[in-house]
């Protein structure tokens, strides 16, 4: 059985990808399992809260005590301030990553 | 002592060597006695529908068509489910390709990320994802 997972979104606003893993996080979280959902790369544009089913799901998911995050470094290389993300994603250190990752039975990239 | 696996799939043939690798994976695993169950999702539920054979001239050279024929995962997947294997798809990326009316490859199932999946979860010693 798997207890505790995280769901790595790398893939920009406008890949079909971006969209399974956050409706996958959604779906683990909704079924009771312990849910990370972290955004890295070019994912981290998903945060920026455009109209449309990214934004509604983080939205509801972050409203349900789901858990976001995303990396700092990866805000900084595509210029994003911090202040023009979605409230409540929790922004960390790539160099934080590794122990959020250990904490989870499995790992999986979008 | 066996275990389970559950392999999220999320590619198609084709595209690249995903699938072929998922399905030799699973094979691997069925061999050694342990459990398989694989979630088709994003363009990996291209490979549940049966394929539509075309008559006539395929206009395609033999060297290409042996590089082709092989990716198609088709008969290999309804192989898996006659072995033990457990396969379902998610039908909304079905309805996204405009297939989910079609006929499903002998064994593999209809269903879906939030039930089907996560139900896989209950039961599954490692869970992969294998997509590009």
């Amino acid at each position: 059985m798997i207890n505790s997972i995280c769901w790595l979104v790398t893939r920009p606003i406008g890949v079909e990808l971006s969209a399974l893993g956050i409706r996958s996080a959604w779906a683990t979280h909704q079924f009771g399992v312990d849910t990370k959902l972290v955004f890295a790369d070019e994912g981290v544009g998903c945060l920026l809260g455009a109209p449309g089913y990214h934004t509604n799901m983080l939205t509801e998911l972050m409203e349900q005590e789901g858990e976001v995050f995303c990396i700092r470094e990866s805000l900084e290389k595509c210029r994003i301030g911090q202040d023009r993300i979605l409230s409540g994603v929790q922004v960390i250190d790539a160099d934080d990553l590794p122990d959020l990752l250990e904490d989870c039975e499995t790992v999986n990239s979008f | 002592m066996s275990k389970c696996l559950t392999i999220m799939l999320l590619s198609g043939a084709a595209e690249n060597e995903d699938a072929m690798f998922s399905v030799q994976l699973a094979e691997a695993a069925l061999e050694k006695g342990h459990r398989v169950q694989i979630y088709l999702f994003g363009n990996g539920v291209n490979l549940s529908k049966k394929e539509f054979p075309i008559e006539g001239d395929l206009h395609i050279t033999p060297m290409l068509l042996s590089h082709i024929e092989p990716t198609k995962m088709f008969e290999r997947l309804a192989a898996l489910v006659e072995k033990g294997a457990d396969i379902c798809t998610c039908h909304t990326n079905e309805h996204a390709r405009g297939i989910e009316s079609r006929e499903y490859v002998n064994g593999t199932e209809w269903g879906d990320i939030g039930q089907s999946f996560c139900t896989y979860l209950l039961t599954t010693d490692v869970l992969v994802s294998v997509g590009h």
